[in-house]
């Protein structure tokens, strides 16, 4: 949990975290940001500097009398020494348990710093990667923002993971095709949104939930603190969902006319640009998908689009309901489907499915397919290979983006 | 472990005089709270122990983030898929107590991976809600098939670095799985904390060194523990002596094992380089008074080592170079830049205790350089000092990559992640040819990454 909290916090411009938590924590994600492969691209930490992940180092003196004071000297320090818009302080197990009142410290330290300072729950019992990176977002939320007046035709994204591969494409395709329609984008949380769009987002009149995991509760908690309403929709991959999402987002603005006529011109591009790698693409590989739900659902239904046959569907975590319904609705052929399995059970499913060509997952798909030599490519977080992507998963170009990089790949196992 | 571990949780940056005032002083430390150096989790320190071990399983007992972790360092850097099965403490387990999830955890481990050891590596959670572990250990084991299970203290709390952790790792199998043995092997030696991760485990390096040793007529009783098996490690006090694998090991694990079974511990560091290796191999069979066939190997394998001594040596001669590692690799790096001809300027070490600072005066009293000494310091520190320096080549860590390899666009030479062999006579091969080939080979400083390039 500690780790997505952290992924967040990256994904906001001139943000520092302060991790209050042992030292072996601190070491754990430093190690990951120097390694992981992808980071946000508009993020303090840029791609080629190494992570700045300063921490108050609990001992087990601080268990036994506290931290609180620590924590307050450190906050003070921070913001003489880096002086960033924000920091946020991410708590522990070990500072959850021993009952800290961060609350407080952060609310004392506030008036005499010019720094914003939120203060994220982030103990590793509480969750996990998705539930950290929530947490920041519902900070933000109820920490950062304040009611604003409502503006037209405008909307939020929320739930995007500003450290995916394809998200800052994702992002950029996302906000042009509601540009198109005449919906503007206040801020996307989080995803390269500065902290003055981050703080305007209760200027919007709707909020767009792009990943339920991520953003559906964060959306409740906005719809509760500003009566701001959310739509929960097909996530937007492949061509086919991409419209049923227009659509719905369209209505709730009562622009379905000229969302029939976007939808029309990008299908036909789209569909246009597909076919030029109709030829290459060999449809009999037999894919397997390994993502947090929404992905998961999200993008087998692109590669069932693109002529793929997905047999294993790895979901990583337990989905949400609407999610759930989506994915029994589907009609997709898939063999198997694991909910939330532990690595020992993904292994052991690995060895039975004999027809698998290609995976496409994350860098624990790669350790675990490796002894039955199932190539994976490394999309979806966390990853452990370089990956140059060059385009979006999401919207019309996604389709377009992924059928070129499936015409890639299977020219090149062909060679 | 507490009077006598491990490392001082102290940065220093000074001077080699300054350093030696330093390390002898006995202030109380002051505490810095916003910090940002890098030391490694005890839990990763007793993980590299355990995980060593072909037939045993380290069980975290904790969160599911900190096993994950673990994982994730050992196999994005060295694609080493490691068994990693944890209790996946929940905020429940917290408030009620981790002991029924452990219970069903050690019980579901037994069952699948049928192992013969099972370690129950205990992190900050269970530590501090106070679980008992060890209780729950006695309940259950006797339902078990596995032959030894026992826990080891792994949180990151008491001690801020991984050398808590394997020392305790060590000293757990010392006392739970090492048999006192009815007869000792003549002229055998354990090469103790072989651990993972790092080539030098997983791959060819100790078989290397046992060959090595072979040919001077010493046998390798145990490698403890990369790539050992329960069996194994039971027959390693039948071994005369045991040689290190680092100095932080000296003064508490080997210790232990030298009050537990008489075996005494050799004062060696990594054998890395000519120099190195020959030291290492003579100290070994000095102990077994085999000096003159370690000479005669020394001698015939410095011949065949020449001619790539002489085109590194002209390559790097007047270099000035940057020495940052663990207390392990960086001593053995110090003198190998010197046996290089380089000019040490900066020498950097994450942490380290009295032996392993005395090994660094010693070796800095013996080479011509006199570097700046800085110890926990953190990275961006230790590049800015760096880059101010002018250094021309950094000798390093892993962890070095973000600092060397992007920004400073300096030749660099690192042991751990590549698929070779770096260490004794044979691994000294590649690492001439490795340090030539890093030197020679043009370095280009990878610019930050903008939004407009992203787009293009």
């Amino acid at each position: 949990m500690l780790n997505g909290a952290l992924r967040a916090v990256k994904c906001i411009p001139g943000a520092l975290p302060l991790l209050h938590a042992s030292q072996g924590c601190q070491e754990s994600l430093y190690f990951d940001g120097c390694f992981s492969p992808v980071k946000p691209r508009f993020c303090l930490q840029k791609m080629t500097d190494e992570p700045f992940i300063p921490s108050t180092i609990i001992n087990e003196q601080d268990v036994i009398f506290g931290t609180e004071e620590n924590l307050e000297v450190a906050l003070h320090q921070l913001c003489e020494k880096n002086a960033p818009r924000l920091i946020a302080i991410l708590t522990s197990d070990a500072s959850e348990i021993i009952g800290d009142d961060v609350t407080d410290v952060m609310l004392t330290t506030r008036k005499s710093v010019s720094s914003e300072i939120i203060n994220a729950e982030a103990g590793s019992l509480n969750g996990d990667h998705i539930d950290g990176f929530r947490a920041v977002i519902e900070a933000l939320i109820s920490q950062l923002m304040e009611p604003r007046e409502k503006r037209d035709y405008t909307v939020n994204l929320i739930g995007v993971a500003g450290d995916e591969v394809s998200s800052w494409f994702d992002v950029q395709e996302l906000k042009s095709i509601l540009s198109a329609v005449g919906i503007k984008t206040c801020a996307v949380l989080l995803s390269g949104s500065t902290l003055s769009d981050i703080a305007d987002a209760p200027h919007a009149s709707l909020n767009l939930v792009i990943n339920e995991e991520i953003g559906l509760q964060p959306a409740r908690l906005m719809e509760e603190q500003f009566d701001i309403p959310y739509l929960l929709s097909q996530p937007p991959y492949g061509i086919q969902d991409t419209c049923l999402w227009l659509e719905d987002v369209a209505s709730h603005f009562g622009l379905e006319e000229r969302a029939q006529k976007i939808m029309e011109k990008c299908t036909s591009h789209t569909l246009h640009a597909v076919r030029k790698y109709e030829r290459d693409i060999n449809f009999s590989l037999d894919t397997g998908v390994c993502a947090d739900p929404t992905t998961a659902v999200g993008f087998s239904r692109l590669l069932e689009e693109l002529g793929c046959t997905v047999t294993l569907l790895s979901v990583n975590r337990a989905p949400t309901q609407h999610m759930h319904e989506i994915l029994c609705a589907c009609d997709a052929q898939w063999k198997t489907i694991l909910m939330n399995p532990d690595y020992y059970q993904y292994k052991e499913t690995l060895k039975e499915i004999e027809d698998l060509d290609v995976i496409f997952g994350g860098f624990i798909d790669t350790l675990a397919a490796a002894e039955y030599q199932i190539p994976v490519i490394e999309l979806f977080y966390p990853l452990m290979r370089m990956i140059e992507w060059d385009g979006p998963l999401m919207g019309f170009k996604g389709a377009e983006t992924m059928a070129r990089n499936l015409a890639k790949y299977s020219i090149q196992q062909w060679i | 472990m507490k009077e006598k571990d491990c490392t001082r949780q102290e940065p220093f940056r000074g001077t080699v005089t300054e350093f030696s005032a330093w390390r002898k002083s006995t202030e109380e430390l002051h505490r810095v709270p916003v910090y940002h150096p890098v030391r490694v989790c005890a839990l990763f320190g007793a993980l590299r122990v355990m995980g060593g071990i072909t037939d045993g399983i380290a069980l975290t007992h904790g969160p599911a983030g900190c096993a994950f972790f673990q994982k994730f360092q050992i196999s994005s850097c060295f694609g080493h898929d490691l068994r990693t099965p944890c209790t996946a403490m929940s905020d429940s387990d917290a408030v009620y107590g981790g002991e029924d999830t452990l219970k069903e955890s050690l019980l579901e481990a037994d069952r699948r991976y049928n192992p013969k050891l099972i370690a129950v590596l205990n992190t900050c959670t269970p530590q501090i809600i106070g679980d008992d572990v060890d209780a729950v250990i006695d309940s259950v084991a006797p339902h078990m098939g596995c032959k030894y299970v026992f826990s080891v203290p792994a949180d990151g709390l008491q001690y801020y670095t991984q050398s808590y952790g394997y020392n305790e790792a060590l000293v757990a199998l010392i006392e739970q799985v090492f048999q006192h043995p009815k007869e000792k092997t003549e002229k055998s030696v354990n090469l103790f904390g072989e651990i993972i991760p790092g080539m030098s485990a997983l791959g060819m390096d100790k078989y290397i060194l046992r060959d090595l040793l072979k040919r001077i007529g010493v046998r390798v009783q145990a490698i403890v523990t990369a790539g050992s098996s329960v069996a194994q490690l039971e027959q390693a006090p039948r071994a005369q002596a045991n040689v290190p694998r680092c100095g932080l090991m000296r003064s508490y694990a080997s210790a232990r094992m030298e009050s537990r079974f008489g075996i005494p511990t050799l004062d060696t560091i990594m054998p890395y380089g000519i120099k190195n290796t020959s030291r290492w191999l003579l100290k070994i069979a000095e102990f077994f008074d085999l000096t003159d066939r370690a000479e005669d190997v020394i001698e015939k394998e410095r011949k065949k080592l020449a001619p790539l001594l002489t085109k590194a040596t002209q390559l790097l001669e007047g270099k000035t170079v940057a020495v940052n590692g663990g207390p392990g690799r960086a001593p053995a790096f110090l003198r190998m830049a010197d046996e290089l001809g380089c000019t040490v300027v900066l020498f950097n070490m994450f942490f380290g205790n009295d032996e392993v600072f005395e090994q660094v005066e010693r070796i800095i009293s013996e080479i011509d350089s006199s570097p700046l000494i800085m110890v926990d310091a953190s990275m961006d520190e230790v590049r800015t000092t760096a880059e101010d320096m002018g250094v021309d080549i950094w000798f390093g860590d892993a962890l070095d990559f973000p600092n060397t390899y992007t920004r400073m666009a300096l030749p660099s030479f690192e042991t751990l992640i590549y698929q070779k062999s770096f260490e004794g006579f044979e691994g000294c091969k590649n690492l001439l040819k490795h340090i030539i080939h890093r030197t020679v080979m043009p370095t280009t400083p990878v610019h930050p990454c903008n939004v407009q390039r992203c787009i293009q």
